[in-house]
């Protein structure tokens, strides 16, 4: 910029201040605190989040609150009640006030529409993301290596296995990590309802168990994780793939129509259902030197299951653009078409996606759990339906009512409608008329057709009928709804290349 | 949300030395369009701004204007049709328009714990300026909005005019092209308006394109050499600012000083043909002379003053009204409702 600076109003303000010539090397010696290396969302969030009341006050508490515990136990020659306080003051830390605070890092940004000026500054979305995660997670990172002495002090006053008390505060850790990533991703959801039934799913999640099943039941009387390296390594291996998975899913819900947000997130979920199958013949293969437990694989499948679901619900909630620019890499492919209309964002592709996905599910389980493929397609195909039908029923009756960044909330509660009344309407036609009645009844709708194969009472040849004509009904729909979006794509491809 | 695809091939999809942007428009809009919830917001909208150009958007709350004006930033998507920033699509590739645009909101946007040289930095830090450069660049734009006192003030304790000041400040780090300024002098006070007056004209005679949105219309007519008027999503009319104030001009409003009563004057010039009563004000009243009344305006002037001063009013200054921009837009609202057409406000 070379505009000569205008004059100088005569502003109270400046008046009273420094000469307004500044020069480069005063502004240097102020904002060298970081350096120029780090990412510039990383350096805001550090420089924001450490003078921030909420990780002062974190710490102040924790130390006070550690201080205490220890004299307790030195007064009582008692390790438990100092080690207690430990174990809960890191899961409050962990997975409490960590993700509660990535719960409003974006939707700040977007409050005081600071989110558009830093994205008009060139910034990735994918940087601004990965920035606020890395600078909470390396304030986690503070409070973790805040602990470190009162576990060597918990040693010295009690007999504590110091190994145990460090990998368990490690694999906290890694939780805090995916816990925090799923709370920014949260605070992305442009839509208040889809925040809600978000935290609301979490809420249920957290106190159902599944954190429980995690670390709550392992939980030793010393309040360490009872498990070896491998177990602690495979939670801190399935974290960073569910952190780094939820990571790209808050990126694409702040990212451009003319960006294929869809790439990263779908490449990424069956690159981990191919890890999950290979790991498992290679673990099958070294068992003999390396005693792994089948808890192991079953953590690892439940995460890649987890994720996959994840994945289906926010693929059929994606937002729809078709620009050349998305479809330009594909053109480079011989598979051209089939990859475009499996990798390239929204609706139409999405469900192919997740067809291919749900049979690549069940074909993994059917692998690592010796069962025969016939079993479980009745399953595979119910499934299939259940998570189709709420994303048909969207496009056909209010697709143009509702924004689309409200689909995904739309697409949870439809699925919740659907679910529990056909579920309860299923219960009562078995009290008030016959099992064979609401079995009947049951296999129409693909919710409770999984539960009519559950109760394994119909025959798995009926299941598969109803799911199949449930199927092609839903695939006529989908054809009618994206009919015109399909022969774009399938044209563009065909087209000219652009340069 | 409609699909959109893009089917030909634009200026900003062949290589820079072959599309010759240097030739081609700051902004170029053509059959733009945007819905909400099947509220048509912007309504094929087309229109060229040329380099260096500075062009006032104006309209009523609710016409489009900020809709509009997010989507030449980037920041919204069309549902229908083209904008070219410098030659490039700015739908399809974003990025590459942003580069070229600095982008100013009526809302600064602040950051709690965060003093006004960490905003600037994490900025200048975004947009890729690293070491000395970045310092440089800082220091450049603190100088030219004189943000020197303020560097170590938090941000969210600025004053609407330092905050606004602050925002040209990180508009500006990455010398852009084109700024896009939406509502810049809403809620600041008559100093610190006559201050961004001044550095936006000071941007003009650097050669910049400024379009910029405002509802102080007579700012708009001192800094802009073009605008824009859009209602209901529509564009109602584009043109230099002269051109606009005559546009539609059938009348000329004068102001008259007399020594009788208003009624008196009221009553006489219902008996004067081409002379209307507009309203009084102390010591006198608004008239207004048809155009046509003589071969010429002055002419028209000349008449109907030659039969004022041959009454009984005691006419003693008669001098012409400079026709407002506030005028002209009236008018032109005026001219589309009597069309049937409705107005938004």
């Amino acid at each position: 910029m070379s505009a000569t600076p205008p004059p100088v109003i005569d502003s109270p303000d400046l008046i009273a201040g420094p000469p307004a010539e500044m020069s480069a090397r005063s502004i240097g010696e102020r904002v060298l605190d970081f350096p120029s290396r780090i990412d510039s969302m990383t350096v805001k969030e550090l420089r924001q989040g450490l003078r921030s009341g909420s990780f002062t006050a974190l710490f102040l508490v924790f130390h006070t609150a550690m201080l205490f515990a220890v004299l307790m136990g030195v007064a009582n020659d008692e390790a438990k009640i100092t080690q207690g306080f430990l174990i809960f003051f890191s899961v409050v830390a962990f997975f409490i006030v960590q993700p509660l605070r990535a719960l409003v890092a974006v939707s700040s940004e977007r409050k005081f529409q600071t989110l558009d000026l830093i994205q008009m500054a060139g910034l990735s979305t994918w940087k601004i993301i990965f920035g606020k995660w890395l600078s909470l997670a390396s304030q986690s990172a503070l409070v973790l290596v805040a602990l470190l002495p009162y576990i060597i002090l918990i040693y010295f006053i009690g007999e504590v296995e110091i190994l145990d008390q460090i990998l368990t505060l490690l694999s906290f850790f890694a939780g805090s990590l995916v816990m925090t990533a799923w709370g920014l991703t949260i605070s992305t959801f442009r839509s208040a309802l889809a925040k809600v039934i978000a935290i609301l799913g979490t809420l249920a999640l957290f106190f159902s168990g599944f954190v429980g099943f995690v670390a709550g039941s392992r939980l030793s009387a010393t309040g360490a994780i009872s498990g070896d390296f491998w177990e602690h390594l495979t939670v801190w291996i399935v974290s960073a793939f569910l952190s780094w998975y939820l990571l790209a899913f808050a990126t694409s819900q702040i990212s451009s129509l003319s960006e294929n947000i869809a790439l990263k997130k779908r490449l990424s979920i069956l690159g981990a259902g191919v890890l999950v199958l290979i790991s498992f013949f290679v673990i099958d293969l070294t068992t003999l030197w390396i005693n792994i437990h089948d808890e192991i694989f079953y953590l690892v499948v439940f995460a890649f299951i987890f994720a996959a679901i994840i994945a289906s619900v926010d693929a059929l909630s994606e937002s729809e653009g078709i620009y050349q620019r998305i479809l330009e890499p594909f053109r480079s492919s011989k598979l051209k078409a089939p990859l475009a209309i499996l990798l390239t964002r929204g609706w139409v592709s999405a469900f192919f996606f997740v067809c291919f996905l749900t049979v690549c599910c069940f074909l993994l389980l059917c692998i690592l759990d010796e069962v025969s493929l016939g079993e479980l397609s009745g399953y595979c195909l119910a499934a299939l339906n259940t998570v189709l039908l709420p994303a048909i029923f969207i496009r056909l009756i209010c697709r143009d009512r509702i924004e689309s960044s409200a689909f995904l909330a739309i697409y949870v509660l439809i699925h919740a409608g659907i679910g529990i009344t056909a579920s309860i309407g299923y219960q009562m036609l078995k009290i008030f008329f016959s099992h064979s009645t609401a079995e009947k009844v049951g296999v129409v709708i693909p919710h409770t057709n999984l539960i009519v194969l559950e109760d394994n009472d119909v025959t798995v040849f009926t299941s598969l009928t109803a799911s199949a004509i449930t199927f092609a009904l839903l695939l006529i729909a989908f054809l009618f709804t994206c009919r015109s979006s399909l022969t774009k794509i399938c044209q563009a491809m065909k087209g000219p290349r652009a340069a | 949300m409609s699909v959109e695809i893009e089917e030909e091939q634009t200026a900003a999809d062949t290589p820079p030395e072959a599309a010759g942007r240097d030739s081609s428009p700051a902004i170029r809009v053509q059959n733009l369009h945007r819905y909400f919830r099947g509220v048509h917001a912007v309504r094929d909208l087309s229109f060229t701004v040329d380099r260096g150009d500075v062009v006032g958007f104006v309209g009523a709350n609710g016409a489009g204007k900020t809709t509009t004006m997010r989507m030449l930033a980037t920041l919204d998507y069309p549902d229908g049709g083209s904008i070219e920033i410098l030659g490039h699509d700015a739908v399809t590739f974003p990025e590459k328009a942003r580069k070229a645009i600095g982008w100013v909101p009526d809302d600064y946007g602040t950051y709690p714990h965060m003093t006004v040289l960490e905003y600037l930095d994490f900025f200048a830090r975004s947009l890729g300026y690293r070491g000395e450069d970045r310092c440089e660049r800082i220091a450049e734009v603190i100088d030219f909005t004189h943000l020197g006192p303020l560097l170590d003030r938090f941000i969210n304790k600025l004053s609407k005019g330092m905050g606004q000041r602050l925002c040209l400040a990180r508009a500006l780090l990455h010398d852009p092209e084109i700024l896009i300024m939406d509502e810049p002098a809403a809620g600041l006070d008559p100093k610190a308006r006559v201050e961004l007056k001044r550095l936006i004209q000071v941007l003009a005679e650097d050669g910049k394109t400024v379009f910029i949105s405002s509802h102080i219309l007579s700012e708009l007519d001192e800094m802009c050499n073009a605008l824009l008027f859009i209602n209901q999503g529509q564009l109602v009319h584009h043109g230099k600012s002269e051109q606009l104030r005559h546009a539609n001009e059938e009348s000329i409003p004068v102001r008259v000083r007399f020594t009788a009563s208003p009624e008196a004057v009221e009553s006489f010039v219902e008996t004067l043909e081409g002379v209307t009563f507009l309203d009084p004000f102390q010591g006198g009243a608004r008239l207004s002379i048809r155009h046509d009344l003589a071969a010429s305006a002055e002419e028209s002037l000349a008449l109907a003053l030659k039969r004022l001063s041959n009454s009984d009013l005691g006419i003693h200054d008669f001098h012409r009204e400079e026709r407002k921009l506030e005028d002209a837009f009236i008018d032109i609202l005026d001219d589309l409702e009597s069309k049937g057409e409705s107005i938004v406000s």
